[in-house]
């Protein structure tokens, strides 16, 4: 057993053996379970990959890889909170669910999330993740060079011409990564949010591709700004800002 | 609790190498110890596999290309061309550097980006310019493999995985001292004979006021680790220590290579686009180039053509043929 885990693993059995059968919360109540679902919308519609869009700059756009982490995921509320996890890996475009997590039976009005890996997992040793695991190696996120994970992962085509036929030939791909992209954000929910004791309930995050491309009236022009891998922080940094605006919960 | 306890000092005990016999580095006297991690203690086992994944080509993708094929135990464990082929066929980014010493580095690569031995292991494994392949995969794929199995064993008390992997390959690249050159022997020993008049002569031009290159070549591993920017191009290509620090006020700086076995080591600078010695001793006579971030110890000096020479003289005596391979 490798040390995060064995840490983990002594909470665990010291808290059952120390504790008996009582619950780790701030409020009574049985546990109930979320699954947190991640999609990619374009102008309110569900995104596929491989669809062709016309963008804010009027480019056909092909999105074909939408990854993202989200960090210290937890429910929010008057009532106190309740935390989902700590990292979670999503692939907007492959199905976007995550694992069910615990949460405490009660109402909630809002989500705590961090778009990307908090500095403490982020300088963390893939290999000490099993295969699985968000932060595993084998999930293809970590750059080595920097020792640090991809935050974001969007890559695809465009193609200036709006008239153009056929697939984009130009390629982008817009990768996040490093403490200045790490960026966390509180969001309201339009009603209260139930978690009713042993049942399950989703909770979808929409994250509105098509705003990546602009906020505020700046826009990302794929034909000047089509690529960053750890070497156009600028870019990487006003990208995180869009997409993390651009997320609404249902 | 005693479950939980129990549990504990078990794997600590693997961590420790299971109880295998330690590995002692061979250091001069004079020399001091290069740190280890605590959960990474050298062992013969660990650094006996570690040897044997180093030399091993399963794991890249093709099966054909080991750390050992772009770091050449007879060059001082560098590349002999500028940019080292990637099983694609396709050069790597920078110049494949020595590992002479490399137990001493605070940070690896030429510009930084990894803090240790472990971790720098993944880099070349999964880099698709190198080795193009999955460290899960290729431990997969060695896990029965003989010795592999009874060696992660032995040394890690577990199967082979990358946890294993990463922790022996940094265990022998720990290995790799390099502190028995005749320049050695005439600092750090007392053998007055060990250069020659135009190495000792050249050794007084190294470190004197006049090339002053011990201003960052100094120090027993012959480099203060730092990152400098010594003017070899006025815009780089390569950000440099910038692409890690993500500060414009480091672009160009890479980080001050050992000057250890530097004869073995050509082509040189952090591209390799210098052929021979003599370029590079005829670039840092010149000053540089000018760029904004260059080092301000980078000023032009005028060496004789006796001077030139002596200073060469000094550089190929460091070459320290004990320390290509330290491993019996």
């Amino acid at each position: 057993m490798l040390p995060s885990f064995r840490t983990t693993a002594l909470m665990t059995v010291s808290a059952a053996l120390l504790a008996g059968c009582h619950k780790p919360y701030t409020v009574d109540g049985p546990e109930g379970y979320v699954r947190l679902k991640v999609e990619a919308t374009w102008q309110g519609q569900p995104l596929q990959a491989g669809e062709v869009h016309l963008n804010v700059s009027n480019y056909r756009t092909q999105v074909e890889v939408l990854k993202m982490y989200l960090a210290e995921l937890r429910l929010t509320g008057p009532g106190g909170a309740s935390a989902l996890t700590d990292i979670a890996l999503f692939d907007a475009l492959n199905g976007g669910d995550s694992e069910v997590y615990t949460a405490e039976a009660g109402s909630y009005s809002g989500l705590h999330l961090g778009l990307g890996v908090p500095q403490d997992l982020n300088s963390s040793d893939p290999v000490l993740y099993p295969v699985g695991h968000p932060l595993s190696v084998s999930n293809g996120t970590y750059w080595t060079w920097a020792t640090g994970y991809r935050f974001v992962m969007f890559d695809g085509r465009y193609d200036t011409d709006p008239n153009g036929t056929g697939t984009p030939m130009s390629l982008f791909s817009i990768h996040t990564g490093m403490e200045p992209c790490y960026r966390v954000r509180d969001l309201d929910f339009a009603a209260p949010f139930t978690v009713v004791g042993g049942d399950t309930t989703e909770l979808v995050l929409r994250f509105e591709v098509d705003r990546f491309f602009h906020d505020n009236g700046v826009v990302i022009d794929l034909a000047v700004d089509h690529q960053a891998h750890g070497d156009n922080l600028t870019l990487a940094m006003r990208f995180t800002d869009n997409v993390l605006n651009s997320i609404v919960v249902e | 609790m005693v479950i939980a306890l129990t549990g504990c000092r078990k794997d600590e005990l693997m961590q420790q190498g299971g109880g295998a016999g330690s590995f002692v580095l061979d250091l001069p006297a004079w020399m001091p110890a290069p740190p280890v991690p605590a959960d990474n203690p050298l062992t013969k086992a660990s650094v006996a596999l570690g040897k044997q994944l180093f030399f091993e080509p399963r794991l890249s993708r093709t099966g054909t290309l080991s750390c050992a094929g772009c770091h050449f135990t007879d060059r001082a464990f560098s590349d002999t061309v500028a940019l080292s082929i990637g099983v694609a066929g396709q050069p790597g980014l920078r110049n494949s550097p020595t590992l002479a010493n490399v137990a001493y580095h605070p940070a690896l690569f030429r510009d930084g980006g990894v803090p240790t031995l472990e971790l720098q292991v993944l880099a070349p494994i999964h880099d698709d310019l190198e080795m193009d392949h999955s460290i899960i995969t290729a431990a997969d794929d060695l896990r029965e493999v003989e010795p592999y199995r009874s060696l992660s064993q032995q040394a890690y008390g577990r199967p082979l995985d990358p946890y294993v992997i990463t922790r022996a390959i940094a265990n022998y690249e720990r290995t790799l001292i390099s502190g028995w050159s005749r320049f050695d022997r005439y600092l750090y020993q007392g053998e007055t004979t060990a250069l020659t008049e135009s190495e000792v002569r050249g050794w007084e031009l190294f470190s004197g006021p006049v090339a002053g290159c011990t201003g960052c070549h100094g120090g027993f591993d012959l480099s203060d680790h730092s990152y400098r920017n010594v003017g070899q191009y006025s815009t780089y290509t390569d950000p440099g220590r910038a692409r890690i620090s993500l500060d414009p006020a480091d672009e160009g700086k890479f980080k001050v290579p050992t000057l250890r076995n530097i004869a073995l080591t050509a082509p040189y600078m952090h591209d390799g686009a210098m052929a021979t010695l003599e370029d590079v001793v005829d670039h840092f006579a010149s000053g540089g180039l000018s760029h904004p971030n260059k080092d301000p110890q980078m000023t032009p000096f005028t060496l004789s053509a006796q001077e030139r020479g002596d200073l060469l003289a000094f550089l190929n005596a460091l070459t320290d043929e004990r320390s290509l391979d330290q491993v019996p």
